[in-house]
C-alpha cells in the first residue's frame, strides 16, 4: 500500500510541474529547462520556513511565493532571449541554481542537504499523503481550467500566434508573458515544498537537469491532448519505468534505466513528429 | 602566482580545444545543441575502455587515436539524425531537445557500465614531474597541453588556409547559396560533424588523462566552451581561443579568489549574461529566425 502511495505521489506531483509548464509553454511558445530549479526554490524556502516555526500551509504559501518572485526576477532577463536562445538561457540557469545549492553550505547545507523536514501535522500514513497531494492536484487544476477560460489566457494564445500584432494593438506582451513564466514557476514552488515535507530530506540532487528534461518529456508525450493526455503521460514517464525496479538484478540500475526510457521516449517522439511535420509540410 | 598562471594557462588549452570543437560545429549550422556534452566524455570512457588496463606512451597514442575516430563516428550518426528532422522555424529547438535527450540516455548508459563515480587514467603516472621557473606541472598535463594546442593549430590551418576550409566558411557564411553554386552541404555537414565531434573525444581523452571524469561531468565541460564562442562572437577561430583564455582566466581567478567549487558558477553565470545582453549571442551578422 505504501509503494502505491508513494507512487501515486510521485505521478501526482510531476503531473502538477508538467502542467505549469505545458501552460506556460503552450501559452508563449517558449520552452523552460529550469522548472526543477524553482521546485528547488520552493523545497529550500519551504524547509527553511518551517526550521524557524511555520506551519504547512504557510510552508506551502512561502515556497510558491519564493518561487514567484525568483521567477519574476528571472523573467525579467530571460524573455530577452528567444527559440533555442531561451531555452540554452534556462538550462544556464538551472546549472547555476545546482552549483548554488551544492555551494552555498551557510543556506542549504551543501551536497548534504536539509534532514530532519517536519512532516504535515496531523496527516499519518502513506494514504493520508497521498489524500493531501490529491487535493492540492485538483486545487491546481482546478485553477488551470478556469485560467484557460480567462481573457488572460486568451490574449497570451493570440500573442504566440502573432506578437507583432497584439503589441500594435496596444499589449504589453512582455508583461503577460512574464506573468505565465511566473504562475507556473510559482506551481513549482508549491510542488517543491510539498515535496520537502513528504520526504523529510532534500539535497541539490533531487532538482537537476535530468528533472527539468522529464518535466518537458511529459509535457511533449502529452501533445495538445487535454488533461487527461497529460495525466496519462505522467503516468508513464513516471510509474511505468518505477517497475523496471522488479527486473532481477536490476535494482541498483533502475534510475539509470529509468531515465534511459524516458530519454528514449522524448527523442523518438520528437524525431517521428517533426519528421512527419517537416514531410507534410513539403509536400 | 606563477603556478596559477600555469594552471590557468594548462586549463586554457583544453577549454580552447573544446571549444573551437562546438564551433566548427555552430558556426554553419547555428543551432545549440548537447552532443558535445555527450561526446567527450565518451571519447574518455572509449579510451579507457579500450587501453584504461594499460599505460606508457603507445597506449596513450592508441587511445587518443582510438577516441578521436570513435567520437567522430558518433557525431556523423548524431548529425545524420539531426539532417531527418527537416526544416521549420522550431527545427533549433527540436535540435536542442532532441540532442538533450541523447545526452541523458548516453550519461545513463555510461553510468551503468562504468558507474558514477570519477574515473581517471594515469597512464603516464611513472613519468617525473615537469619543474621549471618555480612552476610544476605533471608529464601529462605538459603532453594534454601540446596535443590541445596541436589540434587547435591543425583545425585553424584547415579552417583558414585549405580549399576544404575555404568550402567550408562559404557554407557558414551563406549555406543557400553555397549549395545553389553546387557545394555538397550534406557532405560538408557531416565532416563539420567528424571533426567537430573528433576534437571534442580527443580533449575528452585528453580530461580523463589528469582530472578524470564522470558520466554527468558533460555540460561541465560543455558550457564554458559555449561561453567561449559567444564571448567571441562565433566569427573565427582565433577569436573562439580568444574567448577560452577569457573564460580560464575568470575561473582560475575566481578559484584563486573564491574557491574552486564557484569556478563553474561564475561561468553559468557570464555565459547567463552574455544571453541576456545580447539574446542572439554575439554573432555580428545573426538573422536567425528564432
Amino acid at each position: 500500500m505504501a509503494y502505491w502511495a508513494h507512487l501515486f505521489i510521485s505521478v501526482a506531483m510531476f503531473f502538477m510541474l508538467a502542467l505549469g509548464l505545458r501552460f506556460f509553454s503552450a501559452k508563449t511558445g517558449a520552452i523552460s529547462l529550469m522548472h526543477a530549479a524553482f521546485m528547488a526554490i520552493g523545497a529550500y524556502a519551504n524547509a527553511l520556513g518551517l526550521s524557524q516555526g511555520y506551519v504547512a500551509p504557510f510552508g506551502w504559501v512561502l515556497g510558491a511565493g519564493t518561487a514567484a518572485i525568483a521567477a519574476f526576477f528571472f523573467s525579467g532577463a530571460v524573455f530577452r532571449a528567444r527559440g533555442d536562445f531561451f531555452a540554452v538561457l534556462t538550462i544556464t540557469l538551472q546549472l547555476a541554481m545546482t552549483t548554488f545549492l551544492m555551494n552555498a553550505d551557510v543556506i542549504t547545507n551543501g551536497p548534504r542537504g536539509l534532514s530532519n523536514i517536519p512532516p504535515w501535522p496531523f496527516v499519518y500514513g502513506p494514504s493520508a499523503n497521498a489524500a493531501i497531494v490529491a487535493l492540492v492536484a485538483s486545487l491546481i487544476v482546478a485553477t488551470f481550467v478556469w485560467l484557460e477560460r480567462s481573457l488572460w489566457s486568451t490574449t497570451l494564445g493570440a500573442i504566440n500566434d502573432d506578437e507583432i500584432l497584439m503589441e500594435s494593438l496596444g499589449y504589453d506582451t512582455g508583461s503577460l508573458k512574464k506573468y505565465a513564466f511566473t504562475l507556473s514557476a510559482a506551481v513549482c514552488g508549491v510542488v517543491g515544498a510539498i515535496y520537502a515535507q513528504y520526504v523529510s530530506y532534500i539535497d541539490p540532487t533531487a532538482f537537476q537537469l535530468a528533472e527539468s528534461i522529464l518535466i518537458l518529456t511529459i509535457v511533449v508525450l502529452a501533445q495538445k491532448g487535454g488533461l487527461l493526455s497529460l495525466l496519462g503521460a505522467s503516468v508513464l514517464v513516471i510509474a511505468f519505468p518505477e517497475f523496471l525496479r522488479f527486473l532481477p538484478s536490476e535494482a541498483a540500475r533502475a534510475a539509470n534505466l529509468r531515465e534511459i526510457v524516458y530519454a528514449g521516449m522524448l527523442a523518438i517522439l520528437l524525431v517521428v513528429r517533426h519528421h512527419r511535420v517537416s514531410v507534410s509540410r513539403d509536400e | 602566482m606563477s603556478q596559477l598562471a600555469a594552471n590557468v594557462f594548462y586549463s586554457f588549452t583544453l577549454q580552447s580545444l573544446l571549444a573551437t570543437a562546438f564551433f566548427i560545429w555552430f558556426r554553419p549550422t547555428r543551432y545549440f545543441h548537447a552532443t558535445h556534452a555527450m561526446i567527450a566524455p565518451l571519447g574518455a570512457y572509449a579510451a579507457i575502455y579500450l587501453w584504461g588496463a594499460e599505460t606508457g606512451w603507445v597506449a596513450l597514442v592508441s587511445a587518443l587515436a582510438g577516441a578521436t575516430l570513435t567520437a567522430a563516428a558518433m557525431g556523423v550518426a548524431v548529425e545524420a539524425l539531426y539532417a531527418r528532422l527537416g526544416g521549420g522555424r522550431d527545427r533549433p529547438l527540436v535540435i536542442l531537445v532532441v540532442s538533450l535527450a541523447i545526452y541523458a540516455i548516453a550519461q545513463n548508459v555510461l553510468a551503468i557500465a562504468f558507474g558514477e563515480r570519477i574515473v581517471r587514467w594515469p597512464a603516464l603516472a611513472d613519468a617525473q614531474a615537469v619543474s621549471t621557473m618555480g612552476v610544476e606541472l605533471s608529464v601529462t598535463q605538459v603532453v594534454a597541453a601540446g596535443v590541445a594546442i596541436a589540434a587547435v593549430v591543425a583545425i585553424w590551418c584547415w579552417w583558414e588556409l585549405s580549399a576544404a576550409g575555404r568550402t567550408a566558411r562559404a557554407l557558414s557564411d551563406n549555406p543557400e547559396l553555397a549549395d545553389i553554386v553546387g557545394v555538397d552541404t550534406r557532405a560538408i555537414s557531416r565532416a563539420f560533424a567528424a571533426i567537430s565531434a573528433g576534437c571534442a573525444g580527443l580533449a575528452g581523452v585528453l580530461i580523463v588523462l589528469d582530472v578524470g571524469v564522470t558520466p554527468s561531468e558533460g555540460f561541465n565541460l560543455l558550457i564554458p566552451a559555449i561561453t567561449a564562442v559567444l564571448l567571441s562572437g562565433a566569427r573565427s577561430i582565433s577569436g573562439v581561443v580568444t574567448g577560452a583564455a577569457l573564460v580560464a582566466t575568470l575561473q582560475g581567478t575566481t578559484a584563486f579568489l573564491l574557491g574552486s567549487k564557484w569556478e563553474d558558477f561564475v561561468v553559468y553565470a557570464l555565459l547567463a549574461a552574455i544571453l541576456v545582453a545580447r539574446p542572439l549571442g554575439l554573432q555580428s551578422n545573426a538573422t536567425r529566425e528564432a
